[in-house]
């Protein structure tokens, strides 16, 4: 078997992803600075950023299937290229979540009305940027341990999204209806990325210690069968 | 005493088809398996993996004292299949090939017709049923039956390779073996033929345990059900195939199958 080469191909598959996964990161930080009022950058940017994206996920993921069909990888290989499958279209989801807030971000801003932007959306933003980071840190670094600290940040941030869509229903009553649905849907938008950054996350564990960790792990989904 | 204890039913642990406990074979000074221990489950079917000259025939052939054919091979430890050990002096070799039953790399049908190929171990054995009932149930069991019932009268030699290892293998089966070994069974047939030895074992699996040795390591993952891994005579790991080729406890294991042996 011609090691070297599949050896190289895989490396080179993964220098790929982790392009991919910045590019991703970008946009989610620009798309949260555009929904929190700030930022330079303009939707089409944010775009274009999402068509570069989609375009990536399409030749990582022919890579993967050819690296299947060419050399049928066994044990951590075959993890690893599972992991990379996985990962490139939740890195693609995110991107088009990112798009959805800095969406809502210009209908925010071409609104009328102003509609508060409470504390817990920027800190569930910050806390899901950095589910982010670490899942893709953890992923490099081929890290468990990294891993399972961003699940456990997932039930914050699922928290803090609660918070936020009570404090805008309330607001929504007193009229502002529209503007205050733009909020709800970034702080939707933002903690779909978090529960994506866990599913990296996931995927991460499973490609280090081969266990499945998803839905509680293999016991919990046989005991709801 | 051997042949009424291989043959009854309640002997042994129900769920264990062969075991062997800290068997070697040596070729002459040179040891080929070492001490090696560990049960073939019933009704499953279970791949030998590992390097050339790692001793993964050596040790199938073990089994059914195949080995003993070789004057230099000599064997330690026991093999116990329904509780008896294979290698006791009073066990009949004939006997154990019947009831352990074996298909090489390469088809090798007697030079004679469909029918006889498969008659003739029957005949050996002083088979007293319905002759052409029995070749005909064996040719289903191997899935050939349909392909060559209007020509059992034609010569073995004129089917093609795959045909010929299916023919190979309702031969082996006729005699109503408990256990199927099979020596790199499909290494010399083409994609289509594997598919169908492979399907094959698969369906045979209800009805006979399956010993196989494969260097082909997807075909180990798409046919058995449990896989061991051997490397310079030593079994190194064993267990579920699926788990062996996902995720291998053992270093060896993961840079065998990965390709980075060495």
């Amino acid at each position: 078997m011609p090691h070297k080469h599949f050896d190289e191909r895989l490396a080179g598959l993964e220098q790929r992803l982790l392009g991919m996964s910045h590019k991703v990161e970008t946009m989610v930080d620009e798309s949260v600075s555009m929904a929190m009022g700030k930022g330079e950058r303009t939707i089409d940017e944010i775009y274009a950023a999402d068509g570069e994206v989609d375009a990536e996920e399409v030749g990582v993921e022919e890579e993967c299937i050819e690296l299947f069909a060419l050399h049928q990888p066994m044990a951590s290989d075959l993890r690893l290229l599972v992991t990379v499958l996985k990962v490139n279209t939740d890195l693609e989801r995110i991107g088009d979540h990112a798009v959805n807030i800095a969406e809502a971000a210009v209908r925010l801003r071409e609104s009328n009305e102003r509609p508060p932007r409470p504390p817990e959306l920027d800190e569930m933003s910050r806390i899901a940027r950095a589910m982010l980071r670490r899942a893709l840190d953890a992923l490099v670094h081929r890290s468990a341990e990294e891993a399972d600290a961003v699940m456990k940040e997932d039930d914050r941030v699922d928290r803090l999204h609660e918070s936020v869509f009570r404090i805008m229903l309330t607001h929504m009553l007193e009229g502002s209806l529209s503007a205050c649905l733009q909020v709800i849907l970034i702080s939707r938008n933002i903690e779909r990325i978090a529960d994506l950054a866990t599913n990296i996350s996931e995927d991460v564990i499973f490609m280090v210690r081969g266990t499945t960790v998803r839905h509680g792990g293999p016991e919990a989904a046989e005991s709801s069968a | 005493m051997a042949l009424e204890d291989l043959a009854n039913p309640n002997h042994g642990g129900s769920d264990v088809a062969l075991e062997t406990r800290s068997l070697s074979v040596l070729y002459g000074a040179v040891p080929a398996v070492r001490e090696i221990s560990l049960t073939i489950p019933r009704n499953r079917v279970t791949a030998f993996i590992g390097p050339s000259g790692c001793g993964k025939s050596t040790f199938l052939r073990c089994f059914n004292r195949m080995n003993d054919l070789i004057p230099v091979a000599r064997i330690e430890g026991e093999v116990l299949f329904r509780g008896t050990n294979l290698y006791a002096p009073d066990v009949d070799p004939v006997e154990v090939r019947r009831r352990i039953g074996m298909v090489f790399q390469k088809p090798n049908p007697f030079p004679k017709s469909i029918y006889d190929n498969i008659a003739f171990g029957l005949r050996i054995n002083g088979f007293r049923g319905n002759l052409d009932e029995q070749v005909e149930r064996s040719l289903r069991s191997a899935a050939l039956w349909d392909e060559v019932k209007d020509r059992l009268q034609e010569s073995a030699l004129g089917l093609s390779g795959g045909q010929q290892q299916r023919l190979c293998i309702a031969r082996a089966l006729a005699v109503e073996p408990e256990i199927l070994l099979m020596d790199e069974p499909a290494s010399a047939l083409d994609p289509i033929a594997t598919g169908k030895i492979e399907d094959l074992m698969g369906d045979l699996k209800k009805d006979y345990t399956i010993v196989i040795v494969t260097h082909n390591m997807q075909q180990a993952a798409r046919v058995s059900d449990y896989t061991a891994f051997l490397y310079l005579g030593e079994l190194i790991e064993y267990g579920d195939t699926e788990r062996l080729f996902t995720n291998p406890s053992e270093v060896r294991t993961e840079q065998y199958i990965t390709g980075r042996f060495g």
